[in-house]
């Protein structure tokens, strides 16, 4: 689910940078810091929409940079146990298939899809197929995949999920 | 992390109680605006929510958005579940009460009621 929340950041600055282009500057090097990154606390930080407040800055008697608090509302997206998401399959395997929903990789393993859809490694692309051939899941197809857990990793968020349950697996064209 | 945590009973953390959900529609707005503000340093992260929203929210213009919102406070159904009915196309009553236990707080009734104003309003 993407969120809109209030976070807060502490900017350094260097004294150069003060003058009357200082909240301009704060604002750029917010953006920078922030945009992109992915916390365990709050997800995928994808965009800042607005600065709320600025607090004074502080300069550290050392070095002369000076420390301003950022208050700013972000889009940011993160999942929670048992959400539905619509996802996109990018990697079919044999113990499993990824799907992604933006920049959140999701992996379904064996045991998270239905027993009747087979491995099926000789077509091109590799897919799970139905046995009654109704369904196949391949890269591009659109699942809808319900979230088991998610875990921090170094590089980002990862997620489990399952789409072995009701209503869950590849959206027909016809419901779009 | 917490481990209370589950969006079939909408607990999403102390961080996230009050936060405002954004279904893709709302997203893809936003993005789409901020993408034409920007000049450079569009990183990957960006690039690759805009693309997700604009595939399962894209359809969707801003008077639609508006009427959905306005529904689900009618309603008085919470942010998660405005956003998850606006993402997701749900047919019918069994499959609403599937995806989103927690709707079943309301009536049979109701939930049919909430799902054909969905459609309707998804189709204009």
């Amino acid at each position: 689910m993407f969120f809109h929340v209030q976070l807060e950041k502490n900017i350094r600055l260097h004294p150069r940078n003060f003058g009357p282009q200082l909240h301009q500057t704060l604002k750029q090097k917010l953006s920078s810091e922030v945009e992109g990154q992915c916390t365990g606390r709050y997800g995928y930080i994808i965009t800042v929409t607005s600065i709320s407040h600025i607090g004074q800055g502080k300069i550290a008697e050392s070095s002369g940079y000076a420390t301003f608090l950022v208050k700013y509302r972000a889009i940011v997206m993160r999942t929670f146990k048992s959400e539905i998401v619509d996802a996109v399959v990018t990697r079919v395997t044999k113990i499993g298939f990824f799907a992604s929903v933006g920049p959140l990789e999701i992996f379904i393993s064996r045991h998270g899809i239905p027993t009747d859809m087979t491995f099926d490694p000789d077509s091109s692309p590799p897919r799970y197929i139905a046995e009654d051939q109704n369904a196949t899941i391949a890269q591009d197809t659109e699942v809808r995949l319900k979230i088991m857990g998610t875990k921090i990793e170094a590089n980002g968020l990862f997620a489990i999920g399952t789409i072995k349950e009701d209503y869950l697996g590849p959206i027909a064209i016809e419901q779009l | 992390m917490a481990t209370t945590e589950d969006a079939s009973e909408l607990n999403f953390g102390e961080d996230f109680d009050k936060a405002e959900c954004l279904s893709c529609a709302e997203v893809s707005l936003l993005l789409k605006d901020k993408r034409d503000q920007m000049n450079d340093g569009i990183n990957d992260v960006f690039e690759k929510a805009l693309k997700y929203v604009n595939q399962f929210g894209g359809n969707q213009n801003s008077e639609t958005i508006k009427e959905i919102r306005k529904l689900g406070q009618r309603q008085q159904l919470h942010q998660f579940e405005i956003a998850s009915l606006a993402n997701l196309a749900i047919g019918d009553l069994e499959e609403a009460k599937t995806l989103l236990p927690s709707l079943k707080r309301y009536t049979d009734e109701a939930i049919t009621d909430m799902l054909n104003d969905l459609t309707n309003l998804k189709e204009i």
